[in-house]
């Protein structure tokens, strides 16, 4: 979806950032920053190491610029390499416990995709914050890559092909890793929605 | 000069060395087929000729039709994924090649559940047939077959 | 078509994008300034310190040829030879184990006597209308 604001085609600044032309690969970087930020946030829970991870992102998409063939969108090379940087955070990272929500409180934002409602769910004595811790200490169980399928299927559904784009692997690797990650979240999970 | 010789003669023994071991490797074929029963009988697909009497016999069917197929190389070790179609696909594990057979973990996929995993030893040319979901008036048939 | 599973699935599905919901950046601008900040940095960097070759071509010449040397010993003697020829139904597939995923399907096995081969037979899969494609 084209910006108004940002009337040069991305092909263009694509071309141009290629050549080594910074506030070309600045439109890139507003283009798709919010993107990136968002994805990243998803699988490592924490909005500095997002900022960090982000920034990371586009300095290595500066850098292998010339190996970018075009052969897939941009914007899903840029989204690959966030995701092996997500990844290999997830890895490094020691288990803490999680005590309080990393994200801040939260709020509602305008652009979701939908618009919860605060404070308790009428008649579940669990409330939206309780939920939230759950669900995040679910998707810390697993893996980092099985983790990456669900966020890039379940919240940014994303088909097959473009996961499999973005994580480097077969779609049936995709498949196989959707499946055994959905078996282990739903386990986890399945009182919270029983609870409705 | 000596060296320039020196050097074709171990690039050609790397060469030989090698090619009669890419020459001997195997590959696993995988089809989707639909079975039914039609008056007069469909004529068989040209692949799945050889396999069409087993068939017969083993699901009752006469007539078949090739929805799909795909192939990869066998490498122990490796995990092989067969997408004959979109809606099921196959991940093949090569656990073990032995002299007579490869020892393979299988699993079948419809889109991402995984339907049925089994741990197999497959001989080359003596196929796997998985019978599969109905589908309309008819039977879903996967072949796997090493060759 | 929905199968068994996708329903199971749909309220963890709903539940995941009910609660995870991440608010942009605060001062997105930050990033570009960062990031560009970090690239004039590195390119300052690498234009005061010259790149140095540390090595020449005749220097990789011979670690090369006894890297080949090492590859042709290993492809000979290590790599598998053919895969003991005989022809075909000599030798027979078998199941040794199977398991079906869903409680309501059942799998089982049972050899096909002329050709070698093996079936897997299984009972209880969802049916799938004709309407439904399946390629």
């Amino acid at each position: 979806m084209d910006d108004d604001s940002q009337p040069y085609d991305e092909d263009d600044l694509l071309v141009r950032a290629r050549q080594g032309d910074l506030s070309a690969f600045d439109g890139l970087i507003t283009r798709h920053r919010e993107k990136i930020y968002m994805q990243i946030c998803f699988m490592v829970h924490n909005a500095e190491d997002a900022l960090d991870l982000t920034q990371e992102t586009f300095i290595r998409a500066w850098k292998s610029l010339a190996r970018f063939d075009g052969k897939v969108p941009f914007l899903a090379w840029i989204r690959r390499i966030a995701t092996n940087a997500s990844i290999d955070l997830c890895r490094r990272r020691k288990r803490r416990p999680q005590t309080e929500l990393e994200l801040g409180p939260m709020r509602i934002d305008a652009a979701s995709r939908t618009t919860p409602s605060t404070g308790e769910v009428p008649g579940s004595g669990l409330d939206r914050a309780e939920i939230r811790r759950r669900i995040d200490a679910a998707l810390e169980t697993l893996s980092p890559d099985h983790r990456a399928i669900i966020i890039l299927r379940e919240i940014e559904e994303l088909s097959y092909e473009e996961i499999a784009l973005h994580l480097g692997c077969s779609q049936g690797t995709v498949m196989s890793r959707l499946f055994h990650a959905r078996k282990k979240l739903q386990t986890q999970l399945t009182d919270l929605h029983e609870e409705f | 000069m000596k060296r320039s010789v020196l050097f074709a003669v171990i690039l050609g023994a790397f060469l030989l060395g090698t090619f009669p071991a890419r020459a001997a490797g195997d590959r696993i074929w995988t089809a989707l087929v639909l079975g039914t029963n039609e008056k007069p009988p469909a004529e068989v697909p040209e692949k799945l000729e050889n396999y069409a009497p087993a068939l017969r016999k083993i699901f009752g069917y006469n007539s078949f039709y090739l929805l799909g197929q795909k192939k990869r190389d066998l490498v122990k070790g490796n995990e092989a994924w067969l997408m004959p179609t979109k809606e099921f696909f196959l991940g093949v594990d090569c656990l073990a090649r032995e002299k007579t057979y490869y020892k393979l973990r299988i699993e079948l996929y419809r889109r991402e559940n995984l339907l049925v995993t089994t741990e197999a030893k497959l001989a080359r040319d003596a196929p796997l047939y998985i019978r599969g979901p109905l589908w309309g008036g008819g039977q879903l048939i996967f072949l796997l077959v090493v060759r | 078509m929905k199968n068994s599973d996708d329903l199971q699935w749909n309220p963890t599905r709903q539940l995941l994008r009910e609660h995870l919901v991440v608010s942009p950046p605060e001062h997105p601008d930050f990033i570009n300034s960062q990031v560009l900040a970090a690239i004039r940095r590195e390119a300052a960097l690498a234009s005061v310190v010259p790149a140095k070759p540390t090595w020449s071509l005749g220097r990789l010449l011979w670690p090369g040829f006894a890297t080949l040397a090492a590859a042709v010993l290993l492809s000979v003697f290590l790599l598998p030879r053919d895969f003991a020829g005989r022809g075909s139904g000599a030798f027979i597939s078998q199941v040794l184990t199977a398991q079906a995923m869903d409680p309501k399907t059942s799998v089982t096995s049972f050899q096909v006597p002329d050709e070698g081969g093996v079936v897997l037979w299984i009972d209880g899969a969802d049916y799938i209308p004709a309407t439904h494609r399946v390629q």
